[in-house]
């Protein structure tokens, strides 16, 4: 039996078990948390969003059916509408402090030798944290979920393609961007 | 190197940096100087896997979660499934259709023996 299958089989099991409900929490939980952290920038926010997306998850399971869309990438749209509805809220769309939130989260981590290299991701999370909040979403879909490129297209209402020509675009965009960023270095030294 | 090529190659490496961490830094290995348009793609997106780190919720958390989702679970939980639900609805429906259908069957019958008792006058 397939991995497909067998979560299958678990998903429909969950809608008349609880403790089954509670196999399918404790595997997509960590996922879905690193998601929503990268999508709001602190730990607190993405602990009541992660919480959230699972009530209604529990709410609303006996409406999954399959149909081609893994119960992941459900749980992902869950996810993403919690994040969306938040950002609405608070009217804020500056989506991903990427810079600040990283070296946060890394500051005990990382020790005094790689400091140079920290500095060299600082510039690439100032580029990440520049594009639009679409692009930010891919790659944090691309990068912390194990969802294939049709799983993200489901997540995000795109089709497989055009995610795959989203990620090689935004992949220029932040090489220009890096590249820039050198110039601008190179230029400061040189005055 | 034509961009669907260009997307195919890209999308691989960055399936290949999300399944594993342990291939980290081969993927630009074996490229060509010809193809380094392709390499500084692939610099750029092992950089954006590396801002990406995993971040962990806390167990208390992901501990509290659970239980609160298991109480909520027995709480809301209907007794019977949703396809048993359904299963009950739709033969309450035929029964209730096959009652009515016999309920007229019967009145129209009794009216026609009744008519045929009434006696001819005249």
């Amino acid at each position: 039996m397939s991995s497909e299958e067998n979560e299958e089989l678990l998903v429909e099991r969950a809608k008349t078990d609880p403790a089954t409900f509670g196999l399918l929490y404790q595997r997509y939980v960590s996922r879905i948390y690193n998601y929503v952290y990268y999508r709001t920038g602190n730990h607190h926010d993405a602990e009541d969003l992660t919480a959230r997306t699972f009530y209604y998850a529990l709410s609303n399971i006996e409406r999954y059916q399959s149909r081609g869309v893994p119960f992941s990438a459900w749980l992902y749209r869950i996810a993403h509408n919690q994040v969306a509805n938040w950002h609405r809220d608070r009217s804020r769309r500056k989506v991903i402090a990427l810079d600040e939130l990283i070296i946060a989260s890394h500051r005990r981590v990382i020790p005094e030798s790689l400091i140079e290299a920290q500095e060299e991701r600082g510039v690439l999370r100032k580029a990440i944290g520049r594009l639009p909040p679409e692009r930010q979403q891919l790659l944090i879909l691309k990068f912390t979920t194990e969802l294939s490129n049709a799983e993200i297209g489901q997540v995000m209402g795109r089709s497989e393609s055009a995610i795959k020509s989203l990620y090689h675009r935004t992949l220029l965009v932040l090489r220009e961007e890096l590249a820039s960023g050198t110039d601008k270095d190179k230029d400061i030294e040189m005055g | 190197m034509e961009d669907r090529v260009l997307q195919e190659t890209m999308d691989s490496q960055a399936n290949g940096l999300s399944v594993s961490d342990e291939n980290q830094g081969l993927h630009t290995a074996g490229i060509s100087g010809s193809h380094s348009e392709l390499e500084s793609l692939m610099v750029v997106a092992e950089k954006v896997k590396n801002a990406l780190l995993p971040v962990e919720p806390s167990p208390a958390f992901v501990r509290g979660l659970h239980r609160n989702l298991l109480a909520m679970a027995g709480r809301n939980r209907p007794r019977t499934p949703a396809y048993a639900r359904r299963g009950l609805l739709i033969g309450a429906a035929a029964l209730g259709s096959a009652l009515s259908l016999g309920i007229i069957a019967y009145v129209i019958r009794a009216r026609a023996s009744a008519r045929a008792e009434t006696p001819v006058h005249g």
